[in-house]
């Protein structure tokens, strides 16, 4: 629920500053959204499962 | 106690809806409008779900069912889908669909019976109960499903999307962590289903609690206001 846009331009306005690198920023964020994906991918699965009837709806 | 959770969760999303229809009225944008409406909806379901651990109703067993179980994902997730899609009229025909197929699902929950035998318990959770009292055609479990699908898939995988491409450019960290909060906090609730299939209908009040609180703190971060630069950055590498 970012605003105004997620899709940053493709070259930074002046001033914007750039992310230095670190540990946390470079290797445990992608760990998180990729985790996230796969969480929001069991989520999907299991909801179209009850809705094709091979689980049972809620 | 965990059964003071749902006031807690209304409070919480009331002032989450409120700072967002706030931002939508001195800003505009379709996103801040339907991610206003999917939260006081949320914030109905909260209600509804904390008024019927107090007394019996069949009106508030209805809305907890349409606002909680049908529309909040939905109508949140078409917020994203108008933040998302750039492509003109995209977002508006899915609204359409969503305004009539939401029509459809008040048709179906307020038109559905309530056995009148069924004893309603106010001490045991809504979501242990409602199959007992109130009727489910097909078609109501079918929208239900298909609604958070969408709801589910265009909030959650839209804010990992977003949160990704600033990863990417390595620019407005605060983006990037304010949408990993918000789809951590929508994934929350929207996996409380699984949960309750598993007997453990109470941890749905601490999902519903836990998720408007870090998606509303997501929000807040997300839209905090950044420190510029006064001297031009680095040029950029893609």
């Amino acid at each position: 629920m970012s605003e105004p846009e997620p899709h940053p331009p493709k070259r930074h306005a002046p001033g914007t500053p750039r992310v230095p690198h670190s540990f946390f920023y470079d290797r445990v964020v992608p760990v998180i959204v990729v985790g996230l994906a796969v969480v929001l991918l069991i989520v999907l699965v299991l909801a179209i499962g009850a809705l094709v009837g091979v689980i049972p709806a809620r | 106690m965990i059964r003071l959770l749902p006031f807690s969760s209304t409070l919480i999303t009331a002032i989450f809806a409120a700072a967002v229809l706030l931002r939508f009225a001195q800003r505009g944008g379709w996103h801040l409008l339907f991610w206003g409406i999917g939260l006081v909806l949320y914030g109905l379901g909260t209600f509804s779900e904390a008024f019927l651990g107090l007394t019996w109703s069949p009106l508030m067993l209805r809305l907890w069912y349409l606002t909680g179980a049908m529309l909040t994902a939905a109508w949140l997730g078409q917020g994203t889908l108008y933040l998302l899609v750039r492509k003109p009229g995209v977002a508006h025909a899915v609204m359409v669909v969503l305004v009539l197929v939401s029509v459809a699902a008040v048709l179906a929950v307020f038109s559905a019976r309530i056995d009148p035998a069924a004893l309603y318990n106010i001490h045991r959770p809504a979501s242990e109960q409602y199959k007992t009292v109130m009727e489910r055609l097909p078609l109501t479990i079918a929208l239900t499903i298909v609604l958070n699908i969408f709801g589910t898939l265009a909030l959650v995988g839209g804010a990992i999307y977003s949160a990704f491409i600033f990863w990417r450019k390595r620019v407005l960290p605060n983006r990037v962590i304010g949408n990993v909060l918000i789809a951590a906090g929508a994934l929350l609730p929207a996996s409380a289903g699984t949960l309750v299939k598993l007997g453990l209908s109470d941890w749905l009040y601490l999902s519903e609690l836990l998720g408007a609180t870090i998606m509303f703190v997501g929000f807040l971060q997300a839209t905090a206001r950044q420190p510029v630069q006064a001297t031009a950055a680095q040029p950029a590498t893609s």
